[in-house]
């Protein structure tokens, strides 16, 4: 398991400062998803009923459609598990020195990233439909020199807030570390690099 | 000419392939929570969580299962809907 207060490659020092997942209307999605296909086979057990058919007392479909129900009964219960695995390992923590990014895509793919806070060029919050506006959930972009890909925090709660916070930390860390992307660039381009002799005085 | 027989519990066969793989990809869920998911009292709400809801849903099945007579011997005849006899197979 991962403990916030070891993280992997951990300075001395460093805090976490945001611990983020996905709004929790995910995961009432994943519920609601449960909820509807649980109600499925009742629902056709009414009509059954209701029709007067004598299909549950035929000595074949009798037992054949109760191992079905019992096979429909279980693989809803294993996607609903895993649609909670796919929301609960979803994870973004922003710390004092960066950001650490892991996702997990089905049961078999899993991603972690991270940057460094000195590293970050443009941060976007988007709040976008009815529901996210409303509820105030959104995505947090963060973007890097050219070459990078961008980091998504996708769905989280109060991406305004989380913006504004993260713009702080990347200022604090520039200011403590440097800017990384100035130092990229000066490296790849040495021309215009600041020259390193002092300039002349021209007071006499 | 004879109808061919078979006994029930045949189905018994596909029915234990699918428990094996759902019971397989619980454990699949539950090994990846606890070895990527966060040290908290959340993480293990939801290992609790889901235990109890596979064995709930396995204890359901397991009481529908047990409720039919898996000696009993069908024709292929009585595959057709409708047309073989009305003798439940349920214990009840």
């Amino acid at each position: 398991m991962i403990s916030l207060k070891a993280l992997p490659n951990q300075e001395s020092g460093e805090v976490t400062v945001l611990f983020l997942r996905r709004y929790w209307l995910d995961l009432a999605g994943a519920f609601f998803f449960t909820l509807a296909m649980t109600i499925v086979p009742f629902a056709i057990w009414g009509a059954i009923k209701l029709g007067h058919l004598t299909i549950m007392s035929q000595p074949f479909w009798g037992p054949a459609l109760t191992l079905l129900l019992g096979c429909y009964m279980l693989v809803v219960a294993v996607i609903t598990m895993a649609q909670i695995t796919d929301y609960f390992l979803d994870i973004w923590i922003v710390t004092t020195e960066r950001v650490i990014n892991i996702e997990q895509h089905g049961l078999f793919s899993r991603t972690v990233s991270e940057l460094r806070l000195n590293q970050v060029q443009d941060i976007t919050s988007e709040t976008s439909g009815f529901l996210g506006t409303f509820l105030t959930y959104g995505d947090v972009f963060i973007q890097t020199a050219g070459e990078h890909e961008r980091f998504q925090f996708k769905d989280i709660d109060n991406p305004d807030d989380v913006k504004l916070t993260i713009a702080k930390l990347v200022a604090d860390c520039k200011h403590r570390r440097g800017d990384a992307s100035l130092l990229e660039h000066e490296e790849r381009e040495p021309s215009h690099a600041i020259p390193t002799e002092p300039p002349t005085s021209h007071l006499t | 000419m004879t109808a061919f027989h078979f006994p029930l519990w045949y189905l018994l066969i596909p029915f234990s392939i699918v428990l094996l793989a759902t019971t397989v990809y619980m454990f699949f869920n539950i090994y990846h929570i606890a070895k990527f998911g966060m040290q908290s009292f959340g993480t293990t709400v939801v290992l609790l969580l889901y235990f109890g809801g596979y064995l709930a849903v396995l204890g359901v099945v397991g009481v529908m299962v047990s409720n039919i007579d898996w000696h009993h011997t069908v024709t292929v005849i009585e595959i057709l809907p409708f047309t073989g006899s009305s003798t439940s197979t349920f214990g009840l």
